[in-house]
């Protein structure tokens, strides 16, 4: 909800996304083939880095404001609080980031019947790039270079999504068989899903430390 | 149980206790360093395909397998230093960090020397060489976590938080990037661990891989050592210390 | 209200506090009960804002406790946390939004079985004219009206307040004191820092000097 009311910082992650996939045919070839080939790769690792931008305002604000330390004040389990938070980063970047996508690949001569692969794997991936990055910004909230510090310590994390992503999409453009590659994402889900939020509360309780 | 983790983690105490441990794990190491290098670079023989040049593999080993246990150490020592609240765990996670981070470094660079003559390049983005890569990315997070807190405490309380995040995570970056290069490239790689290694060079190998550990234990404990009578340097049983020893 | 609910206490054992190496309070005991207030006075970086947060809950103390009720705080996180209110020296008010929101906010996540409208609640702070102001666009001594309204809805038992008074005119801070006041003629209890002094009337308060 208060997201919508900072237009602006909510769309420059998507705006960066736009750009640096179009930066690629320009640094690199024009090709077709060269690019449908980088696709996936481009869009995924571009995808993530929007992401890993947009990571720092899940916390940010309401820590500089002290509504976080009201929201860790309430009653009630903060599993949930912090659940809410995930979703709404989500909502406001990963979202738009699955439809923005499919349109980006069409830039890059992405064979189209793979589009529906890409986007598949956006939808699976983005809720866990949320996720894995609300652990590092809230790790690093108290300090004050926090945004790369936290991205230094994500994007490693960031590896197996990127890897799965894109060989289901490799995958689906050459006709194989991608459904494995969905239920370990979905898994990886999952998984996250279920104990990241502990490990976020976690992380907040020795940023205020 | 938390009597005993408690009584062992109180800085005071382990100083005392430790400095045995420390003493006597670095003759240990000293000694099967000494057998272990002598075995593996004279008495073993050169390998049929390879010739002399295998040999960095009794560093290059032994050392990827400690860059991967040490990160065990240091995330078992993040769950000790969260639940338990134990001071000395916490010193144990950033001295940990920098010798797993050296270990996974030396690992990189024998790996990638060892490849020059047998892949005539020093880089290939084989499965192994690129999960030692991540891990050190992974340790380097770790490292940067805990200097970037002014209050080493909460540094050693962030960087244990991550370190339980990474050992989960890492089994799964490991499977995905084995995956990933399996599918890319076929698996024309040599593997080190393949059963049929012959007696003579299995023996240096395991001497080494043992002399890293206790290598490992001495330097650890000397630095969290060090550590602590910073850390403590308040405390009067610090004091007496620094009065008795000088 | 019941003999056991009255006698409630808040205490504090044996509390440290470093920042960097620093001890700044070391063997810190003190207990307030129902009707009392309990002024932390101190200069500046003497730790009054961590001793609230140990208070609160936010941070742990190297060492020592808080208990409430006889129980450590920690145990009972979520019964503690259902009496207290605590407002830092961040105002916690979104910049974003309008008054009017923020004091829905307030009620939304804080509900009280205090009547009153939005608007009653804006009366009370004096903010009545200014409720659909964005609140980027209100003075530093309005934004902690905006966050001290809470207190006039306020049903929990123990206030622990940072600096209420920063920034706050004469009038108001009048305004302030009497709803203290109230607070602790219900048997409430209040913890809080300030620079200034702070009148508090007939209630029971001591000072703390850290």
């Amino acid at each position: 909800m208060l997201a919508i009311r900072r237009r602006r910082e909510l769309s420059n992650p998507l705006v960066f996304f736009v750009i640096v996939v179009s930066l690629f045919p320009l640094g690199v070839s024009p090709d077709q083939d060269l690019l449908s080939k980088m696709a996936p790769g481009v869009i995924w690792v571009t995808a993530l880095l929007a992401t890993l931008m947009s990571m720092d305002a899940m916390f940010r604000s309401d820590y500089d404001d002290g509504s976080l330390e009201q929201l860790l004040l309430l009653p009630g389990p903060k599993i949930l609080l912090i659940g809410a938070k995930i979703t709404a980063h989500w909502l406001s970047i990963g979202l738009p980031l699955v439809i923005l996508a499919p349109l980006m690949s069409l830039l890059l001569y992405f064979p189209t019947h793979a589009i529906g692969s890409l986007v598949i794997t956006l939808l699976i991936s983005t809720p866990i790039l949320s996720l894995l990055g609300s652990v590092g910004v809230a790790l690093t909230l108290s300090l004050r270079s926090g945004g790369i510090l936290s991205s230094l310590l994500i994007l490693p994390f960031y590896i197996p999504v990127l890897i799965f992503s894109t060989m289901a999409i490799n995958a689906s453009a050459n006709s194989l068989p991608v459904s494995g590659y969905y239920a370990l994402l979905g898994a990886f889900l999952i998984v996250s899903a279920l104990l990241i939020p502990f490990a976020v509360v976690a992380a907040l309780k020795v940023s205020y430390n | 149980m938390m009597q005993f983790i408690h009584k062992y983690g109180s800085p005071k105490y382990f100083y005392q206790w430790s400095y045995g441990w420390q003493r006597w794990l670095t003759v240990i190491t000293v000694l099967l360093l000494g057998f272990g290098l002598y075995q593996g670079f004279f008495v073993a023989p050169p390998d049929y395909q390879q010739g002399e040049s295998y040999r960095i593999i009794f560093i290059h080993v032994p050392a990827a397998w400690m860059s991967m246990f040490v990160y065990m150490v240091m995330a078992v020592s993040g769950i000790v230093a969260l639940v338990w609240r134990i001071k000395v765990a916490e010193i144990v996670i950033g001295e940990s960090a920098v010798i797993g981070a050296s270990f996974t470094a030396l690992a990189l660079i024998t790996g990638m020397l060892w490849g020059k003559p047998m892949w005539g390049t020093y880089w290939v983005w084989d499965a192994r060489l690129t999960s030692e890569l991540v891990l050190l990315f992974l340790y380097f997070g770790v490292i940067a976590l805990h200097g970037a807190f002014e209050d080493p405490r909460t540094g050693a309380k962030a960087a244990a938080i991550l370190a339980i995040v990474g050992i989960i995570n890492i089994p799964i970056i490991k499977y995905s990037v084995e995956w990933w290069s399996t599918l890319h490239q076929p698996a024309t790689v040599a593997k080190f661990d393949k059963p049929s290694m012959h007696i003579s060079m299995l023996i240096p190998l395991l001497v080494m891989a043992l002399a890293f550990k206790t290598y490992f234990m001495a330097l650890l404990f000397a630095r969290t050592r060090t550590e602590v009578l910073a850390r403590e340097k308040n405390a009067s049983w610090v004091k007496e210390v620094v009065e008795q020893e000088s | 209200m019941s003999e056991s609910q009255n006698n409630t206490q808040l205490t504090a054992k044996a509390l440290m506090c470093e920042r960097g190496g620093r001890i700044l309070f070391e063997n810190l005991e003190f207990s307030i009960s129902s009707g009392q207030a309990m002024i932390i006075q101190g200069s500046n970086g003497a730790g009054k804002t961590s001793l609230l947060r140990i208070i609160t809950g936010l941070s742990q103390p190297p060492e020592g406790t808080v208990s409430w009720d006889q129980q450590n705080i920690d145990t009972i996180a979520e019964e503690f946390q259902q009496q207290l209110l605590y407002i830092g020296h961040l105002a916690a008010v979104k910049r974003e939004l309008t008054v009017r929101e923020n004091l829905q906010l307030l009620k939304r996540f804080w509900p009280s079985d205090a009547e009153g409208s939005i608007a009653d609640l804006a009366e009370n702070v004096g903010l009545r004219q200014r409720l659909s102001v964005s609140c980027s666009r209100l003075s530093a001594g309005q934004l902690r009206r905006v966050s001290l309204a809470r207190l006039f809805i306020s049903s929990q038992k123990l206030w622990v307040l940072d600096e209420p008074l920063t920034a706050l005119d004469v009038d108001f801070i009048t305004v302030v004191e009497q709803c203290l006041q109230k607070h602790l003629q219900s048997g409430g209890m209040a913890i809080l820092t300030t620079h200034r002094g702070i009148d508090l009337g007939e209630q029971a308060s001591f000072t703390l000097d850290l």
